[in-house]
């Protein structure tokens, strides 16, 4: 017995499966044309949700690179100006090298003083420099405070602070996109920071006691804290003895000037060099401490203006100048050092710049990977769907007509 | 013949009937809920004397119905679950969409919300960017505004369609009894009316489309029709009426109530099936819901800005302004609580939230039986602790579910409440609605951190010092305390009494040695003991001042006592020392401190275990002796265990301890096969003691008083729990100007002293620790806590920094206001990591999860729920197709066969007026033969 079909039945069974084909063709064709397999989360919560923190992981990818953008830009432009600080105190180096000559007579000096005070208005410009947006590069976080300002008495001084603006570029990695000026250019180790004092003179003598200058930081360390003695025999006049004024009984050393008044002779006790000159005549002694005036860290610019004025001092003896000059070849060559260890760390970070941005890259790429699987249609399957849908629309339809046609009263 | 002509004439009868019947058919082919007439008909046959029966024509006895009760049930029962499906799908396809869609959804404007943030961190200087972060803020807030206005209109026009359904349901339901009515009186007379059953039962079949129905057959055919569970909506000719009302407790819904002539009750929880159903359980499982995640949102969003924006400083140099309103707005707190209508008193009351990351994005009903409150979470029906505790003289109430988890919400009622009152709250419903950018000056977003630290220029050492940050600020109203460790804070308020009363329940009682200004909270104050072992749960939360700690306890309980009968809980050792009786010196063992915990596998581990583990050796038993050596009195106090359980080692550093001067420390070793731990201790022996004396040092949990009567007992007390709640303050930019510069000084002994400047007249400053020793050349953390008082407030600040390099003495560095500060963007960073901060969520048992994945996991379930509606309609349409099949198979007319029937019918109708042909000629015959 067949199934007893009514025809209100017939109307409506082949009327919604008209309807049903017709609504997943629609959806098909959504597909196609927004080009994307998921139009709302209901279509495939799970992926949905992937999809968001994909987005979001993309979204912090990209701030990440706009950092690394941002930090490249400002760790390049510091670099340059390094490099051109670093271009003047050579300059200032070789001009201080000829000060240095002793030939060279009150004009030949203020003439080099001259050209001094040229780099030293370019260094404190440099060292001023503002970004693209208008801050200081080198004032730490106050961003528009000027770092380097020069005082009436000629000297100069910082007026920012030791931050290091940061930035985040990766998860777990945030860059220093600063320095400040006090470490690059302000803590600089002055070589000038002991004094030498005459305790005792002789008569007839004709000893002269340089500046003492720090050449090596490390042994400096060394140096007793409370400064040595120096005490000339009075049997041999040109031997003396040096003493610890931290422990007076111990001798730290002895020694001998030659017999030629004309050449120079260079102590050396722990790092500091002092020169004597001239025939001692015995018994003298001297001191050498901790400079009560000088400070132990000096900025370049500083350094650049005490030579100028060293140099610009018409009274100044050629043993004057010979200390100023030593004393800013030391304090130029610290500078140097200390402008190169920045120099080298910016390029360091640069390289890091470049690796964590070729990682980000890299990353996107299979990120945007993934949301293109979970999220885009695959066309080729969807027009095939498509055609396969639209054929068996096209089938319903037909049939509907045809079925629907059939009546035994149009045989009555 | 008379008999043929009678055959033929009924012949022609019935079958005009059936022709009748047919064209009827016909003519309804399309008439909803129609079923096929078909005649009945009989043989007639009389008895004759000769032959016995002879046919005696035919008879159409009746017209009745192709009709099956059975495919008629299954149809209504399928409609039912389809179109509840169906109102269910519709509702959730619109909120679906809404969240997918990258311009109405949160997360986009959330992350370039952070974008710009991140954009001013690197440039902090610059107002513009500040101005992106503030337009950014308000894109946000009006994301979150407009969500929830949609949210909030659906939920309106959800009111308005049960409105429509609740009269359309009305109206069937007066159909159905008018229909009973006249079906009875027809049916009093033998015949069914076809077409009124039919009509009943489309009727029905349309009353299922909007609610699930039951259907009772009665004797006299009329039908009785229940909802719910049993409500009877018609019975025979009487109806009952739904009707649509404002919802007693939640003013943004309605409820639906029955009405019979008595009485009027609610039954909105009791309807299921149909359009009616399928709307209710889309409002109370996904909309309400997902309102109150984007509440929760909302509010963790802007009350973590605003909190991290109060830690840093802005362009001008000020503590940093709120970016959005505040979320514990007077107004925006009393919204949050609702009187039910039903109340005998006239009281209203506010909700505060007390911790954005403690919420659940749940309402709360709270009740009130005339002695104590209780409170039920909707989300998930969870039983919820309400603990009234005085706050500025005031009654507040708090709520903790039963893992004693605070809910992140208080509620402050404005009077007293009456024996059945009702309140809803809502913590989190309007939360995405109130959210608000209120800051206009882009000057004032606090990009910059509180602090810098500066080195001197003139250091000689390599020394270099981090940024500070400050990692805690708390306000101390109560000066001159430190903030004691757990152990020592759990020492300060032992022993907890509790006394048994006559109501079986123990309440307790503190000790009256609670240090000033402490607060104490013993959660729950009363509770019920078994007859037989219970065990025993309470929660201590303990307010010092700085910090407030919450310490759950458990201990069983055993045995009978009697009332009044009390036992000292000590929550950690604080027993005095006791003196043997039979000492002959006169000397005292002072009450042991604890001086440290260390334990050898997991140093951090806090105090919980250690404890218990100390508590099991019970005490320590001392004793004294002094011997004359070499002429010289040697005094020593030899310690022993009083207990040690089985495998465990027990040993005293040192084990013989020389008493000089009344005060000693000493360590105990204890192993237990797992690990061990070494306590310090110290104690004093004042007085003066004979050689041979002997104390004991007792760490009892628990003491039963020598007063108590009945036969009670406590043990293994536990403590399972210790959650510090911190209590931040907003930082003050004045007294951290007023500190500045902190200095830091590298002494000779190898420590960095830190010394605070000269202060205004009236201030005070103190820096805790004063001196640090650092370990040069390693990295070091120097972590100290900067008390200031202004004369009027204290403020307290934990700073940590690190400190590297090698420096020399008298290097020295500064920790001071971040003023002019405006490159720093550290604060703006601090904010930008607040994206993917867990600051929400955060319970005992889970550290909570970010904003993102909050919205995750909305649009995860709201898409769940879409997919499993979608499902749920192909489902029972199916079913509904293949009963309506059924039914239709049966019932409805196929006009096919309806032309069949008229062509079979006319035949049988003319050859039915061939049968009177005959018998007229048969007459004729007859006739003519006698002619």
């Amino acid at each position: 017995m067949s199934v007893r079909i009514s025809t209100l039945q017939a109307f409506e069974s082949s009327l919604s499966g008209i309807q049903r084909n017709y609504s997943k063709l629609m959806k098909t064709q959504e597909q196609l044309s927004t080009g994307n397999r998921i139009l709302t989360p209901g279509d495939d919560p799970v992926a949905s949700v992937r999809l968001i923190q994909l987005e979001k992981q993309q979204e912090n990818l990209n701030r990440y690179q706009g950092n690394l953008k941002t930090a490249q830009s400002s760790l390049t432009e510091q670099e340059t100006t390094l490099n051109s600080v670093n271009t003047i105190l050579q300059s200032v180096r070789e001009l201080a090298g000829q000060a240095g000559n002793g030939a060279l007579d009150s004009e030949g000096r203020s003439a080099i003083a001259i050209e001094l005070s040229e780099y030293e208005d370019q260094l404190l410009g440099l060292m001023n420099t503002k970004d693209a947006k208008g801050n200081y590069l080198f004032s730490g976080f106050q961003a528009k405070t000027q770092p380097f300002v020069r005082n009436s008495d000629g000297s100069y001084s910082y007026q920012g602070d030791t931050g290091q603006r940061s930035l985040k570029v990766a998860d777990s990695l945030n860059m220093a996109i600063s320095n400040d000026g006090q470490t690059v250019f302000g803590a600089i180790s002055n070589a000038a920071r002991f004094e030498s004092s005459v305790v005792s003179s002789a008569d007839n003598s004709t000893l002269r006691v340089s500046k003492p200058i720090v050449i090596s930081e490390t042994s400096a360390n060394d140096f007793p804290d409370a400064g040595i003695e120096i005490r000339f025999g009075t049997d041999d006049p040109a031997s003396y003895e040096v003493y610890s004024l931290s422990d007076p009984s111990e001798v730290l050393l002895t020694g001998k000037m030659d017999s030629n008044a004309e050449s120079t002779d260079t102590l050396l006790v722990a790092g500091v060099s002092i020169q004597l000159d001239g025939t001692p005549a015995g018994g003298e002694v001297f001191r050498v401490q901790p400079s009560s005036t000088a400070s132990n860290k000096q900025n370049i610019l500083d350094t650049v203006s005490q030579l100028r004025q060293a140099l610009e001092n018409p009274s100044a003896t050629s043993y004057d100048i010979r200390d100023s000059v030593a004393v800013a070849l030391t304090n130029i060559d610290n500078g140097i050092n200390s402008v190169d260890s920045a120099r080298s760390s910016i390029g360091a970070r640069l390289s890091v710049v470049d690796i964590t941005q070729t990682d980000h890259d890299n990353v996107l790429l299979i990120n945007k990977g993934m949301q293109a699987d979970l999220k885009e249609v695959d066309y080729a399957e969807a027009i095939s769907n498509f055609a396969l849908q639209q054929t068996v629309l096209e089938a319903a339809q037909r049939s509907y007509v045809q079925v629907n046609g059939l009546s035994l009263f149009n045989f009555m | 013949m008379a008999d043929l002509l009678s055959i033929g004439r009924s012949g022609l009868t019935a079958s005009r009937t059936q022709l009748t019947t047919t064209g009827h058919n016909i003519s309804n082919v399309d008439t909803p809920g129609y079923s096929r007439q078909i005649v009945t008909k009989v043989a007639n046959s009389t008895r004759e004397a000769n032959t016995g029966y002879v046919g005696a024509g035919t008879s159409a006895v009746s017209v009745r119905r192709a009709y099956s009760e059975y495919l008629t049930t299954q149809v209504r029962t399928s409609t039912t679950k389809n179109s509840q499906a169906v109102a269910f799908q519709s509702q959730v396809e619109t909120l679906d969409s809404l969240l997918a869609d990258s311009t109405t959804g949160i997360s986009s404007s959330l992350d370039s919300f952070f974008t710009s943030l991140q954009t001013a961190s690197t440039d902090p200087a610059n107002t513009t960017t500040r101005q992106l972060v503030l337009s950014d803020a308000e894109a946000l807030a009006q994301r979150f505004n407009s969500l929830n206005a949609t949210m909030s209109e659906q939920n309106s026009l959800i009111n308005k369609e049960i409105r429509a359904i609740g009269s359309q349901i009305n109206g069937l339901a007066q159909t159905i009894g008018k229909l009973n009515e006249s079906i009875a009186t027809a049916g009093s007379n033998g015949e069914l009316p076809n077409e009124l059953l039919d009509s009943r039962d489309e009727a029905i079949r349309e009353l299922s489309s909007y609610i699930g129905v039951s259907v009772v057959q009665q004797d006299d055919s009329t039908l009785n029709v229940f909802i719910g569970n049993g409500q009877p909506l018609v019975v025979g000719e009487k109806v009952n009426a739904l009707e649509v009302s404002r919802d007693a407790d939640d003013p943004t819904q309605v409820e639906i109530n029955f009405v019979n002539e008595t009485s009027k009750r609610a039954i909105t929880a009791q309807l299921n099936g149909g359009a009616l159903g399928g709307l209710i359980d889309y409002r109370d499982t996904v909309l309400i819901p997902s309102q109150n995640t984007l509440g929760q949102m909302a509010l963790a969003f802007s009350d973590s800005v605003n909190t991290q924006l109060s830690q840093g400083v802005d362009l001008n140099g000020n503590s940093g302004a709120a970016l959005f309103a505040d979320i514990n707005d007077e107004v925006l707190m009393s919204q949050r609580v609702t009187p039910s209508s039903y109340n005998n008193s006239e009281i209203d009351g506010s909700l505060q939230i007390t911790s954005t990351a403690n919420l659940v994005a749940s309402d709360y009903q709270l009740r009130f039986d005339g002695a104590n409150y209780t409170a039920l979470r909707s989300s998930d029906g969870a039983v919820i602790q309400v603990t009234q505790v005085t706050q500025d003289n005031q009654g507040v109430l708090t709520f903790a579910d039963s893992l004693g988890q605070d809910q992140g919400f208080s509620v402050t009622l404005t009077g007293a409440p009456i024996a059945g009152d009702s309140f809803t709250l809502l913590p989190t419903r309007q939360g995405a609605g109130d959210i608000q950018a209120i800051l206009t000056q882009p000057d004032q977003l606090a990009l910059a951190a509180p602090l810098r630290s500066d080195a001197s220029a003139q250091n000689s050492g390599t020394g270099s010092i981090g940024q500070p940050t400050i990692t805690a600020s708390t306000d101390t109203s109560i000066p001159g305390k430190t903030n004691v460790d757990h152990v020592n804070e759990l020492i300060s308020i032992s022993p907890i009494s509790w006394t048994y009363l006559n109501d079986g329940a123990f309440s307790y009682s503190l000790p009256q040695g609670v240090p000033d200004g402490w607060t104490v909270n013993v959660t729950p104050d009363s509770i019920l003991v078994g007859a037989e072992e219970s065990t025993f749960k309470f929660s201590v939360e303990v307010n010092d001042g700085y910090s407030k700690t919450s310490y759950t306890l458990t201990q069983r309980f055993e045995g009978a006592p009697k009332v009044g009968d009390t036992f000292d809980i000590y929550v950690a050792s604080s027993l005095d020392g006791v003196s043997s009786t039979k000492n002959a010196g006169s000397a005292t063992l002072s009450t042991p401190i604890m001086v440290s915990i260390t334990d050898n596998i997991d140093p951090t581990q806090n105090a919980v275990d250690n404890l218990s583990k100390l508590a099991s050796i019970e005490g320590i038993n001392w004793t004294y002796a002094s011997v004359s050596v070499n002429g010289a009195i040697e005094s020593t106090l030899s310690p022993s265990a009083s207990s040690i359980p089985d495998g465990w080692a027990v040993s005293f550093v040192p084990d013989s301890i020389s008493v000089q001067d009344g005060e000693f420390e000493y360590g105990v070793r204890i192993d237990d096969g797992v690990s061990t731990t070494v306590y310090i201790m110290r104690q004093g022996l004042y007085g003066s003691p004979e050689s041979g004396d002997a104390y004991e040092t007792g760490f009892l949990n628990t003491l039963s008083r020598e007063t108590n009567t009945g036969s009670g007992g406590f043990s293994g007390l536990e403590v399972s729990s210790v959650v510090d709640i911190p209590k931040n303050t907003e930082l003050d930019s004045e007294d951290l100007k007023a500190v500045s510069p902190l200095s830091i000084v590298y002494q000779e002994d190898g420590s960095l002293s830190l010394t605070i400047p000269e202060l205004p007249d009236g201030w005070s400053a103190k820096v805790t620790p004063e001196s640090i020793v650092i370990d040069p050349g390693k990295s070091n953390d120097l972590t100290y806590r900067l008390e200031i008082s202004t004369g009027t407030t204290t403020t307290s600040y934990d700073i940590q920094q690190s400190f590297s390099g090698i420096p020399k003495e008298g290097d020295s560095f500064t920790v001071s206001f971040n003023s002019q500060g405006v490159g720093d963007g550290r604060n703006a960073q601090a904010l930008v990591d607040l994206q993917d901060k867990q600051v929400l969520g955060v319970t005992r048992s889970s550290s909570g999860y970010s904003l993102s994945d909050a919205y995750g996991n909305m649009v995860e379930s709201v898409g769940t729920a879409t997919a499993v509606a979608r499902q749920e309609v192909e489902v029972t349409g199916a079913v509904l197709t293949q009963a309506t099949d059924s039914r239709n198979s049966l019932s409805g007319v196929d006009l096919d066969e309806e032309a069949a029937n008229l062509i079979k019918f006319e035949q049988y109708y003319n050859a039915s007026a061939q049968v009177i042909q005959v018998a007229r000629s048969m007459f004729d015959t007859l006739l003519a033969a006698f002619r």
